[in-house]
C-alpha cells in the first residue's frame, strides 16, 4: 500500500479579506508526482505557502506524514521541510553546487569544511542522475536545467518531504524537459514527492502520475495520468482556446520600424531581425542569450558591434515610441508605493500636458480605464487587476513596438488568456508586439511570423501557415503514435 | 461559515486602517503631544521668541533633510551633507571677507557651486559608476573635510560683510528671520517639483522599481544623479547660511548634520529603501527634532542623555512605520 506523504483536509485560508483557499482537499504519495494545474491564480500561493511555513488557516487541517502539522485551531510557529523550486531563488549564485547542496541548508551542523570530499559526493550524486555538470562553476555560471537539477538533489539531500516546482518548464526547451523528467522520475522511485504546478498539457501528461485542477481556491477534479492530455485540452482549455483568434486587421504589410542588424552586445551573438508596423512576431530562443542584454540595448545602451535601426533611423531616444513589458508583470512593472492613477498615467506625460498639475484629469483617466474610482496603493490590489493596470498603462502610452517578455511563464490560465486579449488589442491598434519566448506554443497562436535562434548564432523564420502545418504535422503524428500504442496495450 | 469570515475580515482591515492611521500620523501626532507637553511644564516653551529661535535652526537643518528626503527616495543616502555643508561654509565665508571686497551674492555663489560640483560628483559615481551609495558618499565627505581644512589650514575666517552677515541674521519687517524665508521658498518649489511634476514622478518610480522605471523609458541614471546634485545645493546653501549666521567661517560647521538629516527624514517616514515617502512628513521629522532638543534643553536634561532619547526616537519611528508594511 502507497504511503501517505501529504494530506490537507478542507483548508480555507483569507488573504486581504478575500476567500483564497476555499474547502481545498489535496493528497499526496510517497513518490508520487502530482500535477496541479490553475484555472486561475486563486489561491496558488498561500497553497505554497500553506505547504512550507504552516500559514494560518480559517480552517482545516494539514498532515505531513500522517502527523498534524497545521490546524485552525492552533498555528505553529515552524516551517515544514517542504522544498519549493520556482526559478533559482534558493541557490546562492556565487557559490559552487557543492557549497549549495550540502552546506547551505538547514541543520547542517559541520564546522570545518572538507571541500573534496563534498565534491566527491556530489560527484557521485550527478552521476546517479546521469548528469555532467562542473563541479568548479559556480552556480551563477550553470544553465538554467542544471540549476533546476541542483535544486532537487539539494531537496533530496535535505529528505525533503514534498518538492514543488513551480512552473519550471516554462523556462526549459523540449530536450532539456526530457532530462529533467529523467531525474524528477529518478527521486520519484526512490520515495521522493513533488508537486509539479503548471498549465502546459504537455509537460503534465509527460511528468506526472495524476493531476489536480484548482479553480477558485478548491481542487474541482483530479485527473489521472492517461486522462490528463485530453481532459484538459476538451474540457477545461477549451473556453480559453476559443478566443484564440487573431484579429489584427489594420496591419500595413512592409513597413519596418524596427529593426535590429547584426548586434553583438554581451551575451547577444549577431541577433538580425526586423518588426514591420502592426505584425504580432514570436521569437524564441535556442542558445543561451541573456534577454537582459537585449533590454539594455533598448533602454538606451550603444551596441557593442551592430546597430539598431528605429524607422529606417538609427535609434537614439524613441523611449515612448517602445514599451517593454517585463516578465511577470504585476511584480515587476508596477510601483508598488504609488497609487492606481500615478501608475497608470505615469507614461501620459507626453499625450497630456500638465497632467501632474491636475489630479482631476488622472482621476477621470483612471475612472474611464478602470471603469471606477481606485484608492489606496497598488500592492493591494488583486492579481488581476495588477495586470489589468500594467496592460492598460501601455495601451495609454501608445507606443508604436511592445516587447513582451515571457509573457506565459508562471502564469494560469486566466492571466494567461488576458495576456492574448490584450496583446491582442494592441496589435488590432496597430502596434508592433514582440513575444520573447521560451516555449514556441506559447503566443504560437497570435503571432505571425515566428523566429528561432538557433546555436552558433543559426536562425529560422516561419510565416504563421507555415508555422502550424509543421505543428499539426508533429501533433498528428504524435497522437496516431499514441493511439497505436495505446491499441497494442489493449490487446496485451 | 460566511459570518465568520466577514467579521474576521472587517476585523483586519480594521487592524490594517489603524496601522496604516498610527505609521501615517504618528509622528505628527508625537509631536503635537510633545509641543502641549513642554509647554505645559515651561510656558516659555511657545513663546514667540523661542519659536522663532526654534524655525531659524530648524531652517538650516530642513535644508539637508529635504535634500535627503529626494535621495532617500530614489532609495540612496547622502553622507556627505554634513561636510558639503561646511566646506561650502567655509568657501562662502572666504570670499565674504571684508578684505576681498566681494558682494554677497558673489560669496553665496562660491558656496553653492560648491555644493553643485559635489553632488554632481555623488550623482556621477553612484548612478553612472555604479559605486554604492554609502561607500561614494562616505568618501565625498572626507574629500569635502580635506578642502575645508586646505583652505585656512583649518583656522576660522572672521571679519565678513555686513551684506553677507544679513543672509544668516537679517530680519523682514524686524520679525521674520531671513533663514526661514529662504527655506520656505525652498520648501515651496521642492513641493512643486516633487508633486507636481514629472520629475517629481520619476524621483518615486526610480526608488520604487529601478528595473521597471528604465524598461519604462525613464532616464533612470539621471533621475538618480540629478537628487544628489540637489541635496549637494540645499547642503552648501545651509552652509552658507550658517557661517552666515555664525559671522565667521568655521571648519568644524554640519559636524554630524547627515545623521540628524536621515533621523528627520526616518521619523517623517520616508523609507530608505526607496519609493515610499513624503515631503510633509520630513517637515513633522525636522520640527519633532529640532522641538526635542529644545525641549530637553529646557527641562534641564543632560546633552548625553538626550542623544539616548533621540536614539529611542528614530528607533520607534522606524517601528511604527514598519507596522503599515506588515
Amino acid at each position: 500500500m502507497r504511503r501517505e506523504v501529504l494530506r490537507m483536509e478542507r483548508v480555507t485560508c483569507i488573504s486581504q479579506g478575500r476567500e483564497t483557499l476555499n474547502n481545498f482537499n489535496f493528497q499526496l504519495f510517497e513518490g508520487e508526482v502530482m500535477g496541479l494545474v490553475p484555472l486561475d491564480s486563486y489561491g496558488l500561493d498561500e497553497f505554497i505557502d500553506c505547504m512550507c511555513n504552516n500559514r494560518q488557516l480559517l480552517y482545516g487541517r494539514i498532515y505531513i506524514r500522517e502527523r498534524l502539522v497545521n490546524t485552525y485551531a492552533v498555528r505553529p510557529r515552524t516551517k515544514n521541510n517542504v522544498y519549493s523550486i520556482l526559478k533559482d531563488e534558493n541557490l546562492i549564485q556565487g557559490l559552487p553546487a557543492a557549497d549549495n547542496v550540502f552546506l547551505i541548508r538547514e541543520g547542517y551542523k559541520g564546522f570545518f569544511i572538507d571541500d573534496a570530499l563534498i565534491q566527491k559526493q556530489l560527484k557521485r550524486l550527478f552521476g546517479e542522475v546521469g548528469m555532467d555538470i562542473s563541479i568548479k562553476k559556480k552556480v551563477k555560471e550553470l544553465t538554467v536545467l542544471e540549476k533546476y537539477m541542483i535544486e532537487i538533489i539539494k531537496a533530496a539531500v535535505g529528505k525533503a518531504d514534498v518538492v514543488i516546482l513551480r512552473d519550471v518548464g516554462s523556462s526549459l526547451h523540449p530536450e532539456e524537459m526530457e532530462k529533467l523528467e529523467r531525474v524528477v522520475r529518478y527521486y520519484a522511485d526512490r520515495g521522493l514527492s513533488f508537486v509539479y504546478i503548471s498549465t502546459r498539457t504537455e509537460e503534465l501528461a509527460q511528468l506526472c502520475d495524476r493531476a489536480s485542477l484548482m479553480s477558485r481556491g478548491r481542487i474541482i477534479k483530479i485527473l489521472e495520468h492517461d486522462r490528463i492530455r485530453e481532459n484538459l485540452e476538451d474540457h477545461y482549455f477549451f473556453p480559453y482556446q476559443l478566443l484564440k483568434e487573431n484579429e489584427s486587421g489594420i496591419r500595413e504589410e512592409g513597413q519596418k520600424i524596427f529593426r535590429c542588424e547584426n548586434v553583438w552586445h554581451n551575451s547577444i551573438q549577431n541577433m538580425s531581425f526586423d518588426v514591420e508596423k502592426g505584425e504580432c512576431l514570436l521569437i524564441h530562443n535556442y542558445n543561451d542569450l541573456d534577454w537582459n542584454d537585449f533590454l539594455t540595448l533598448l533602454s538606451g545602451e550603444k551596441p557593442q558591434k551592430g546597430r539598431i535601426w528605429w524607422e529606417g533611423r538609427k535609434k537614439k531616444n524613441a523611449k515612448r515610441d517602445i514599451a517593454i513589458i517585463l516578465e511577470n508583470p504585476a511584480e515587476t512593472m508596477l510601483f508598488s508605493q504609488m497609487s492606481y492613477e500615478d501608475n497608470l498615467c505615469l507614461h501620459l506625460d507626453h499625450r497630456i500636458g500638465s497632467l501632474w498639475w491636475s489630479r482631476n484629469k488622472r482621476k477621470s483617466i483612471v475612472r474611464e480605464i478602470a471603469g471606477r474610482d481606485i484608492s489606496g496603493r497598488v500592492k493591494d490590489l488583486p492579481l488581476r487587476e495588477k495586470y489589468e493596470l500594467v496592460y492598460n498603462k501601455i495601451m495609454l502610452q501608445n507606443p508604436r513596438i511592445i516587447f513582451c517578455m515571457f509573457p506565459y511563464r508562471n502564469v494560469d490560465v486566466k492571466t494567461r488568456q488576458l495576456t492574448n486579449s490584450f496583446l491582442q488589442k494592441y496589435l488590432a491598434a496597430g502596434i508592433a508586439v514582440v513575444i520573447i519566448t521560451l516555449d514556441m506554443r506559447d503566443g504560437a497562436a497570435i503571432a505571425d511570423r515566428i523566429l528561432l535562434f538557433g546555436k552558433n548564432q543559426s536562425r529560422m523564420i516561419f510565416g504563421k501557415e507555415e508555422f502550424e502545418k509543421i505543428v499539426l504535422n508533429d501533433s498528428e503524428s504524435d497522437r496516431v503514435k499514441s493511439t497505436k500504442e495505446q491499441k497494442e496495450n489493449d490487446k496485451k | 461559515m460566511k459570518k465568520e469570515i466577514t467579521g474576521e475580515e472587517s476585523a483586519a482591515m480594521k487592524a490594517q486602517r489603524r496601522k496604516n492611521f498610527i505609521a501615517r500620523y504618528g509622528s505628527l501626532i508625537a509631536l503635537v503631544l510633545m509641543v502641549i507637553i513642554i509647554s505645559l511644564i515651561k510656558p516659555r516653551f511657545v513663546s514667540f521668541i523661542n519659536l522663532r529661535n526654534m524655525f531659524r535652526l530648524a531652517s538650516i537643518n530642513g535644508l539637508l533633510a529635504v535634500g535627503m528626503t529626494f535621495v532617500c527616495l530614489t532609495g540612496g543616502i547622502d553622507l556627505s551633507v554634513g561636510a558639503v555643508m561646511g566646506c561650502a561654509g567655509m568657501y562662502s565665508a572666504y570670499f565674504a571677507q571684508e578684505s576681498m571686497g566681494q558682494p554677497a551674492i558673489v560669496a553665496v555663489l562660491v558656496g553653492v557651486a560648491m555644493g553643485l560640483v559635489i553632488g554632481i560628483f555623488n550623482g556621477v559615481c553612484v548612478a553612472y559608476l555604479k559605486v554604492p551609495a554609502f561607500v561614494g558618499t562616505l568618501g565625498s565627505m572626507s574629500i569635502a573635510k580635506s578642502l575645508t581644512y586646505l583652505l585656512t589650514d583649518a583656522k576660522p575666517i572672521p571679519k565678513l560683510t555686513e551684506s553677507f552677515k544679513f543672509i544668516g541674521g537679517g530680519m523682514v519687517g524686524g520679525v521674520l528671520p531671513i533663514p526661514i524665508i529662504i527655506f520656505a521658498v525652498i520648501l515651496a518649489v521642492c513641493f512643486l517639483l516633487l508633486y507636481k511634476t514629472r520629475y517629481g514622478r520619476y524621483v518615486f518610480a526610480v526608488g520604487g522599481n529601478a528595473n521597471a522605471a528604465r524598461v519604462s523609458g525613464i532616464n533612470t541614471k539621471r533621475i538618480i544623479a540629478s537628487v544628489y546634485v540637489l541635496s549637494g545645493v540645499l547642503s552648501a546653501l545651509a552652509g552658507v547660511i550658517t557661517s552666515a549666521r555664525v559671522t565667521s567661517g568655521v571648519t568644524n560647521t554640519g559636524e554630524g548634520y547627515e545623521t540628524d538629516a536621515i533621523a528627520m527624514v526616518v521619523i517623517g517616514g520616508t523609507s530608505l529603501a526607496g519609493g515610499k515617502g513624503r515631503l510633509w512628513g520630513t517637515i513633522v521629522g525636522i520640527m519633532l527634532m529640532i522641538c526635542l532638543t529644545n525641549g530637553l534643553d529646557m527641562l534641564g536634561v543632560g546633552a548625553y542623555y538626550q542623544m539616548m532619547v533621540k536614539g529611542f526616537v528614530v528607533i520607534l519611528a522606524v517601528m511604527l512605520d514598519s507596522l503599515s508594511s506588515d
